[in-house]
């Protein structure tokens, strides 16, 4: 959700700021005594003294503005995992390690596992979540044992372990 | 920093997003008569709104401009703040008597950086140096090869580091280390 805040903060801070420089650049045009540079002004208002609020037009401009200013919402307003996780504090030095690179070290840990076709993890700060693809027709112990390869993996990088790893195993449809 | 960033993002979304869906949301009722049928019958733009305008025009159209220039450099100031950060690299001063003597923070951060490339865990470094009032902050972006133990980072690798650091500068000095696990290893030193 940080990564797409970022991308929505730099289209919104964009378009907020042509916005204002366009208006800005009218305004100090008009005061001049010339016509619209870029924003057909006269328009807009010939377009306002003609049309009422139940026009197609305002339809079409306001529904936008809600899908976005709810969009603007939710990106604004979700909960927001931290980015790192803090794994070591001491005199000499804070370490933290990217949440992401521990998610891609237990995918690359896990691929080796018998049975894991392709694996999905995510981390969050208490609670592990692994989506495996296996090529095994029944899954069997599939799943406790990707629990303990998390357990395992994590405790042996010297990782907090959070108790609640959930492991979805996928297992291939059943050819007919 | 970063959570600065953060914070300003969020406030500034929620409020754009506020304002987006109050406007649509009530052009929307408006329009489909929530408010009454003379409401929504009524032209966009009213002839008080017009006349209002249009009386105080000699002071209300400096002011949108003020408003509309205070507006673009907030979005661009915004805009600016979203850039990738560079890594800090502040100089170190010694005060004497007689002068100063300047410590250029390449300096530092090289050398940081060049013991750290030959320790057999590490695959890629990056050392920003930010000087505090007694001590100096080495800002370390570390890849290492994935499977490495958090006891080996911080033992093997950054204590020494750290510890010569200290050394160098003749002054106190802690790391703030970001860590990420290689995928792929160096063959070649």
């Amino acid at each position: 959700m940080r990564a797409a805040a970022r991308i929505a903060a730099v289209v919104a801070a964009a378009a907020v700021a042509l916005a204002a420089l366009l208006i800005l650049i009218e305004i100090v045009a008009a005061a001049l005594g010339s016509g619209h540079v870029f924003l057909p002004y006269e328009e807009w208002y010939r377009f306002a003294r003609t049309h009422d609020w139940q026009s197609d037009e305002v339809r079409l401009i306001a529904i936008p503005m809600v899908v976005v200013g709810i969009a603007l919402l939710v990106i604004g307003l979700a909960p927001w995992r931290p980015s790192l996780v803090k794994v070591y504090d001491n005199d000499a030095a804070e370490i933290h390690v990217r949440r992401r690179s521990i998610a891609r070290s237990l995918e690359r840990a896990l691929q080796h596992l018998d049975g894991v076709d392709r694996c999905a993890v995510n981390v969050a700060p208490s609670r592990v979540k692994v989506r495996v693809t296996t090529n095994r027709r029944l899954p069997g112990d599939l799943r406790p044992l990707t629990q303990s390869a998390v357990s395992d993996h994590l405790s042996g990088m010297g990782l907090p372990v959070p108790s609640d790893v959930r492991v979805r195993v996928v297992a291939p449809k059943a050819s007919s | 920093m970063r959570r600065n960033l953060d914070r300003v993002n969020r406030t500034v979304l929620v409020v754009l997003g506020l304002l987006l869906l109050a406007a649509g949301g009530y052009a929307l009722l408006r329009s489909y008569g929530a408010f009454g049928s003379d409401q929504a019958n009524a032209p966009l733009l009213l002839d008080d709104v017009r006349d209002w305008v249009h009386r105080n025009e000699d002071w209300f159209w400096p002011v949108a401009g003020v408003v509309a220039a205070l507006v673009a450099f907030a979005a661009l100031r915004w805009l600016w703040a979203q850039r990738p950060h560079q890594m800090p690299s502040d100089d170190l001063v010694y005060d004497g008597d007689h002068g100063s003597t300047v410590v250029r923070s390449s300096v530092l951060s090289d050398a940081v950086e060049d013991e750290l490339q030959h320790e057999p865990l590490v695959e890629n470094v990056r050392v920003g140096v930010e000087h505090e009032s007694d001590a100096t902050l080495l800002l370390t972006r570390l890849s290492v090869r994935d499977g490495t133990p958090v006891s080996a980072i911080a033992d093997e690798i950054v204590r020494p580091a750290v510890q010569h650091c200290r050394e160098a500068t003749g002054r106190g000095a802690t790391a703030r280390v970001i860590v990420d696990y290689a995928e792929s290893h160096r063959t070649v030193r």
